[in-house]
């Protein structure tokens, strides 16, 4: 009953809005791998490319390209980032300064910043965070859900996404993508 | 008695920053925009509001290429009067948008000039012309109280195609200012508006679209036919 649902349950190909369900960062839940977790310090500056096969968190200060393949890139509140970052799902509390492209995800908390592009199927952003570029989803064969409704065509209403008794987001399943903040906590 | 409720009652200095703030109006000027981007081929959109996941989906789903470009960031740090954020607010001629010319279908500028200084307003109004492809749209926000006074900055979240909320971003207040309709014409000089409502909060929501330019006549090639007699 009260089991969170996390970012799997939203159809892929939708923003996740942060606020509305309660102005928290929708963090995913640390996957099993979290507790090998990789810290990059706060004093610590790496300028080149950065490549691995496990989850990072940057807390300080990295220039040039990132490539975490399959898995997560955290970068933490201090973390100040001047390159092009390639991951799973890539959280951003800090700074970042150049392209994301995420297999899953992109998340920018509230406090977080992001100069450049995104290239991810679904992104979070958390309302007062700063975001200056352009989107690209990679929606697949979903065709464009309110075009229809805007041209005259016949198509449900939008509505806000449905929540349960618990507050919690609803499972959507392959249900439209949702733009709406569920319910005001 | 019945003393007429209106938003200019509602003083977010004495609500939570957030959340319980949230005011809904419905709008006109949106469905009208969401219809005409519907209808053309990947249309490129900016927005130009605090920056709100929910409309860049909104977007999105219209089949739009979506780009976020918070400008209350610069007018907040033109009120503070620190740094320059990037742009240099000193010369009136260079630009105020890092955008490549005619590279927008539709802008979406929610209040943002209300918040500018007038002279400051001006100047973005033609760069956005510069931004925005002929035949364009432009939705902007503009208060149509009688005085003007300082307001926080707004976050404008679309519900559905027709309803847009309202909240305040912060306490923090810059001085908002009163354009007339005639004020707004010189200001988007090379624009046209193509609508306009008055909400019941009294914003008026306007969509301007940029003027196509006619091609000049084609010299007379062929003579002109001789005068009946």
């Amino acid at each position: 009953m009260w089991d969170k649902k996390e970012g799997k349950d939203v159809a892929p190909g939708s923003f996740v809005p942060a606020t509305g369900y309660g102005n928290t960062p929708s963090h995913s839940a640390p996957s099993p791998s979290t507790s090998r977790l990789v810290n990059i310090g706060q004093t610590i500056f790496i300028k080149g490319e950065l490549t691995g096969t496990e989850d990072l968190t940057i807390e300080g200060r990295v220039e040039g390209k990132i490539e975490l393949k399959d898995h997560n890139l955290t970068i933490g509140p201090n973390g100040k980032i001047k390159a092009d970052v390639y991951a799973k799902s890539i959280v951003i509390t800090g700074e970042l300064l150049g392209n994301a492209f995420a297999s899953e995800k992109v998340e920018i908390t509230n406090a977080g910043i992001l100069k450049g592009d995104i290239v991810s199927p679904r992104i979070v952003i958390a309302d007062g965070a700063q975001f200056k570029g352009s989107v690209d989803m990679d929606k697949g064969n979903s065709a464009p859900r309110h075009a229809q409704a805007a041209r005259g065509e016949q198509v449900k209403p939008m509505q806000s996404v449905p929540a349960d008794s618990t507050g919690q987001t609803k499972n959507l399943g392959s249900q439209p993508a949702p733009y709406l903040p569920a319910e005001k906590r | 008695m019945f003393k007429r409720r209106t938003t200019t009652d509602f003083d977010p200095s004495q609500a939570p920053q957030t959340g319980a703030a949230a005011r809904v109006e419905a709008s006109h000027v949106l469905p009208r925009l969401a219809r005409r981007l519907s209808l053309m081929s990947h249309p490129r959109v900016l927005d130009m509001g605090s920056v709100v996941g929910g409309n860049l989906q909104f977007f999105i789903d219209l089949g739009c290429k979506v780009t976020a470009d918070d400008l209350l960031k610069p007018v907040e740090v033109l009120r503070v009067g620190a740094g320059s954020a990037g742009i240099d607010w000193k010369n009136p001629t260079t630009n105020r948008l890092d955008h490549s010319d005619a590279s927008f279908d539709a802008i979406i500028a929610w209040d943002v000039f209300d918040f500018l200084p007038k002279a400051e307003a001006k100047i973005f109004a033609r760069d956005l012309h510069r931004v925005v492809k002929p035949g364009g749209i432009v939705l902007a926000y503009f208060t149509s109280r009688e005085t003007e006074r300082r307001e926080p900055h707004r976050r404008y979240r679309i519900q559905a195609q027709d309803k847009i909320e309202w909240l305040p971003v912060t306490n923090a207040r810059t001085l908002r200012h009163v354009y007339q309709n005639r004020d707004i014409q010189l200001m988007f000089e090379g624009f046209k508006i193509h609508t306009a409502f008055v909400l019941q909060n009294g914003t008026r929501e306007m969509l301007l679209e940029k003027k196509v330019p006619v091609a000049a006549p084609a010299l007379i090639s062929t003579p002109l036919p001789a005068p009946a007699k």
